[in-house]
């Protein structure tokens, strides 16, 4: 139980230091994305670019 | 009638002569058996039992040594009836353009064209218990939503034996009664001996699974054991052909192809579509929520992909609206494959929000490195076993890509919401998947592929073996490539040509 508290603890802690450093990261990466037209790719996602200013 | 060589003593074979011998009780020589004219003295023989069985399912075991693939003794059916043992009953007719010769897929083009098989479409369906009137699998999914009109992608649909024909069941009252067939279950091909001038078949041997040999001789051969085993078949009886029968152009066993199965990726859906979803009534039938999409044969050609099939497959929680398409978009642009992969390894597994899956069935391309060959280790009946080398070119990684990009951008472009498509699919060089994905279909096919001239091929358009007068061989291994459907009705397509083939040939001694 405790060892589970623990492991959620360390997850959620490495979930976000990995959001922070990861995020910008991901986001404008040339190896990830790839402008094409009004798409983007985030995160293997095919995006329109209009969908950033949506959320 | 029907006997079992594993029980007979005497030499059932002595002092026969037969018009023709069917090697493999399996869909196509079933078919054929059936097809064949009545005046034709038939021998069918059947090497497992009328039931699984260990001692002859065995025998199938092999050693794959390519891309992941099935296990050889789990991929088939050694029993009466064959692989309609385990098939899932869908079945389409190829497209013209998978018979015609394309630029950009080297080694296409088949002898033949459509036109050729469409004459047996009705009797096909007939076969596989079809009802008259257009039936199709009752598609809940996609299929009302998605556009038809879209210039690259278009709707398609299988048909579906329901429940799947299994020729055995079918046919084996017809295998008793009918006079002129003879089958004997437990009956092996275990080798075969040509004339001295090695251009037609003077006797075989058969052997039961108590070590009984048999010979006995027809005047026409058939072999219609499956896509692998016709090749394994053909490459171990060589004490006359040193590649073995048909292989002078070692082509015997090469282009062994499958359809290539894949999850590519996943998607979210925009709110009004969820809205429909969320209106339909829950679909819990896999089959029934699929939604097939083909390529147009002008994105064929304009992008140089081959023929496939695209499967949107809603899951069960998207007939329930619970978050906005806006929620889920900023879920995918704030979540990252690293956090991902953390989560996943911790725990296992981790249970991101989508609304569906797609999938992609495809055409393979044919191959010469992917291919069929016979190891040293041998099965109980002395004949060496199957080595595999499943391989892909990069024409079938780009056809992955292509397909889901455009699908990705038909979604976002009509609103109908956004498409993930996995690492492995954009990334360069990355390797195909092995398993957990479903990765093929069992569908064995190429290795004896026909062509017009023997140098592109072991069998002619009749499905004869090129320098052999008197050896067929019917089944998936002739296709020379494969389209996208599954191969059951083209199998039986042919299969009914070659009864007719056969029928018009004059075979008296």
């Amino acid at each position: 139980m405790e060892r589970d508290s623990s492991r959620r603890k360390f997850l959620s802690l490495a979930g976000k230091i990995a959001l922070v450093f990861t995020a910008s990261v991901t986001l404008f990466s040339s190896k990830k994305i790839k402008n094409e037209e009004e798409y983007i790719f985030i995160n293997g996602w095919l995006l329109r670019k209009k969908d950033l200013n949506d959320i | 009638m029907i006997y079992d060589l594993n029980k007979i003593h005497n030499d059932p074979f002595k002092d026969k002569q037969f018009d023709i011998c069917i090697i493999g009780g399996g869909i196509a020589g079933i078919t054929l058996s059936m097809y064949l004219k009545k005046s034709l003295n038939i021998l069918l023989l059947e090497a497992g039992g009328e039931d699984f069985s260990i001692e002859s399912q065995e025998v199938y075991k092999g050693k794959n040594i390519g891309h992941e693939y099935f296990e050889l003794d789990a991929t088939r059916a050694r029993w009466l009836g064959g692989s309609s043992n385990l098939w899932g009953g869908w079945f389409a007719p190829l497209s013209s353009i998978d018979f015609r010769k394309r630029d950009y897929v080297k080694y296409s083009g088949w002898p033949i064209n459509k036109t050729d098989l469409d004459p047996y479409d009705k009797e096909a369906r007939s076969i596989v218990d079809l009802p008259d009137k257009n039936q199709s699998i009752n598609y809940q999914g996609w299929t009302d939503i998605i556009e038809e009109s879209d210039k690259n992608l278009n709707g398609f649909k299988f048909k579906w034996s329901s429940p799947p024909t299994n020729f055995r069941d079918k046919y084996k009252s017809k295998l008793v009664n009918r006079s002129n067939i003879t089958c004997y279950i437990n009956a092996n091909l275990t080798d075969i001996t040509l004339s001295d001038n090695l251009s037609s078949i003077k006797k075989i041997e058969i052997k039961n699974y108590k070590g009984a040999l048999f010979n006995t001789n027809a005047k026409i051969y058939i072999l219609a054991t499956g896509g692998i085993e016709n090749a394994r078949l053909l490459l171990n009886f060589n004490k006359q052909c040193k590649n073995g029968i048909g292989n002078d152009n070692d082509l015997v066993g090469r282009f062994f192809s499958d359809h290539p199965h894949f999850m590519i990726g996943s998607y979210i859906t925009d709110d009004h579509i969820s809205k429909i979803f969320s209106s339909k009534k829950v679909e819990k039938r896999y089959d029934y929520r699929i939604t097939f999409l083909t390529p147009s044969e002008k994105f064929q050609k304009n992008d140089k992909v081959l023929n496939f099939g695209l499967r949107v497959e809603p899951s069960l929680k998207a007939y329930s609206h619970t978050q906005s398409f806006r929620d889920k978009l900023k879920d995918v642009v704030c979540s990252n494959d690293l956090s991902e992969s953390i989560v996943k390894k911790f725990r296992g597994t981790l249970d991101c929000w989508t609304d569906g899956d797609i999938r992609i069935s495809a055409e393979q391309a044919p191959n010469p490195k992917s291919r069929v060959t016979i190891g040293s280790e041998v099965d109980k009946l002395g004949l060496k076993r199957t080595i595999l080398n499943w391989q892909f070119q990069k024409i079938d990684k780009t056809t992955f890509k292509k397909a889901s990009m455009d699908f990705a951008k038909l979604f976002a472009k009509q609103n109908l919401g956004r498409v993930k498509i996995d690492d492995w699919v954009l990334t360069e060089n990355a390797e195909l998947p092995g398993f957990p994905q479903e990765v093929g279909g069992n569908h064995h096919m190429g290795t004896t592929r026909m062509s017009a001239l023997p140098s592109e091929g072991v069998v002619d358009k009749n499905q004869k073996v090129f320098g052999m007068d008197n050896l067929y061989i019917a089944g998936s291994s002739v296709f020379p490539t494969t389209g996208h459907v599954n191969p059951t009705f083209t199998i039986i397509q042919m299969t009914l040509r070659l009864a007719d083939h056969i029928n018009a040939r004059d075979i008296r001694v």
